[in-house]
């Protein structure tokens, strides 16, 4: 059986929560996190957790490589933007999920999940999509970020959103997804 | 009349487009768009504020609201929006956010002044956490920052008149009389001291006040330091030995999550305030400050007591680890790590992340693992 594939650019046909602009600002991080591994379209991307799987990777030469170079030239900023290009797609690729909305959470974006479809009740029986991006890291620092990730949305008691929990590193690359 | 959801998805597409200006280096337009989202996100989530059953919609786009009016420095609407998400039934995951946010409502206000006068060489430190109260401070974790921010100055100071990197050895007579730093008394704002920093005409950079051209400098690799820039970073600190002394001593200075969650800067500059705010816990440092000065290198992380250190010869800048079975494993010290770093951990228990570099373990981080920060 092939394995499965997923095309970065497609985010630039936005999705019910992220507008094209935005999505294609997205991909064009990953694509630099990738590259910045000297991983090239089509490298293989083992995603564990609740799934098991390896889906290729594949994306467009980036038009301006200088211009994308000065613009992501913050290590920690490309990492989070790429990893949050990443796991949207993958959320939408292993699971009847998309991101339906977002809203402001510091200076960044908090995204929701919603069946494909469902885009008018704003954020009710919504499921959070929380995202963690590693430029280059190991299975424990991977095992880390998820624990770190459920522990934040397990911190109350009375917790009661659902959620879904993408750690992304693009050294090997690797991603572990998890439901809660 | 456009319904909430029009609203929120307009501040939103215009958030994202200030994000996508930001990224592309164009502070002023993002600012300018997150004013307009902001306008938007207050207006809906105004629309459900008497919805108090329209859980999480309600508190969820309060929180968003807010979070966009702190960017916007519109402090007291962030304030207000968050008291009346709290005021309804948040979910409590975006209760404790919200309350999280309120910190950061807060600390704007520690940071403020208070009637205080900075000169310019005098700068404010706030800091915010578990460990602190209104005017009180656990010892512990104010006293180790304030001897941090003391060695960050005198560093500061050193490089800045370019010294070479002092690697053991007290600091210059000239300089320690210089540059003296004096704390003013502690004030209850979270907890909040002035430092001074006293200085003759003796000792200068030509055209510039040495004591305020130190404060910029801290300040300014401070910040490139919190936004990870580093290559701007290195530019500012060319040296290895003063480039790892500084992140070290950076790491020591920020939060560490819980006993504390934030410090916080204040200075004036030519009549100007500036802010600055460190927010990452010290687990969370991106390891891309650090690394890239060693090639190929073989990570390995060694728990134990530091138990005793050979600094005497130059040559010999290594310690030693015992692990609980009483085996020493023995690390090599780069240049601007012992005495600032190394020697103030010594016969704690401590976890040292070290590079394999050809049969020997050079250090790259240390910290200690017995609970302190």
């Amino acid at each position: 059986m092939t394995d499965p594939e997923i095309t970065l650019d497609s985010l630039s046909l936005g999705m019910p929560g992220i507008t094209p602009i935005y999505g294609a600002t997205l991909a064009e991080a990953a694509t630099v996190c990738l590259e910045a591994q000297s991983h090239n379209s089509g490298v293989k991307m083992a995603v564990d957790g609740d799934y098991d799987k390896g889906i290729k990777f594949r994306w467009m030469p980036i038009g301006n490589p200088a211009q994308a170079k000065r613009c992501w030239a913050d290590s920690q900023v490309a990492t989070e933007h790429g990893a949050y290009g990443v796991a949207s797609l993958l959320v939408v690729a292993l699971t009847d999920l998309t991101v339906v909305e977002r809203s402001r959470k510091g200076t960044g974006f908090d995204y929701w999940l919603g069946k494909k479809g469902e885009t008018d009740s704003l954020f009710q029986n919504k499921a959070r999509l929380e995202v963690s991006g590693i430029a280059k890291g190991d299975l424990p620092e991977i095992g880390k970020r998820v624990q770190q990730k459920l522990k934040q949305t397990t911190r109350s008691a009375g917790t009661k959103l659902p959620a879904v929990v993408a750690v992304v590193e693009f050294g090997s690359p690797r991603s572990r997804v998890v439901k809660k | 009349m456009k319904e909430p959801n029009a609203l929120h998805n307009r501040a939103m597409e215009l958030a994202e487009k200030a994000s996508v200006a930001r990224i592309r280096g164009d502070a002023k337009r993002a600012l300018e768009l997150l004013r307009e989202a902001f306008d938007n996100e207050l207006q809906a989530a105004k629309m459900v504020a008497e919805n108090l059953s329209l859980e999480p919609t309600r508190s969820v786009l309060h929180r968003s609201a807010a979070s966009l009016a702190l960017e916007c420095h519109e402090i007291r609407e962030a304030e207000k929006l968050i008291a009346v998400a709290l005021a309804g039934d948040p979910p409590p995951e975006i209760g404790d956010e919200l309350r999280d946010l309120l910190e950061q409502v807060y600390f704007q206000r520690h940071l403020d002044l208070r009637g205080i006068v900075l000169q310019p060489n005098e700068f404010q430190v706030s800091i915010t956490g578990d460990a602190i109260g209104f005017g009180v401070a656990e010892s512990e974790v104010f006293v180790s920052r304030v001897q941090t921010l003391e060695k960050l100055v005198f560093r500061t100071a050193e490089r800045r008149t370019n010294q070479p990197f002092r690697e053991r050895g007290r600091r210059g007579s000239r300089l320690s009389r210089d540059v003296e730093v004096f704390l003013t008394s502690p004030r209850a704002a979270s907890f909040a001291v002035s430092f001074r920093i006293g200085h003759s005409s003796q000792l200068s950079i030509p055209g510039v006040d040495i004591a305020e051209d130190v404060i910029k400098e801290m300040l300014d690799c401070l910040e490139l330091y919190v936004s990870t820039k580093v290559d701007a970073l290195r530019e500012h600190i060319p040296d290895p030995a003063y480039y790892r002394n500084f992140i070290s001593l950076a790491r020591n200075v920020s939060p560490d999550g819980q006993a504390v969650r934030t410090v916080g800067f204040t200075a004036l500059f030519a009549g100007q305030e500036r802010r600055l705010l460190l927010k990452r816990p010290q687990a969370q440092e991106p390891e891309g400050l650090t690394l890239p000065f060693i090639e190929e290198p073989r990570k390995v992380t060694i728990r134990g007591t530091l138990k005793f250190a050979d600094a005497l010869k130059a040559e010999h800048n290594t310690i030693r680890v015992v692990d609980s079975e009483g085996r020493a494993q023995k690390v090599f010290v780069p240049p601007g790590m012992m005495d600032d770093i190394v020697r103030p951990l010594w016969d704690y228990q401590v976890t040292i992340i070290g590079l394999r570099e050809r049969g020997t373990i050079v250090l790259e981080d240390i910290r200690r693992s017995d609970g302190e920060s």
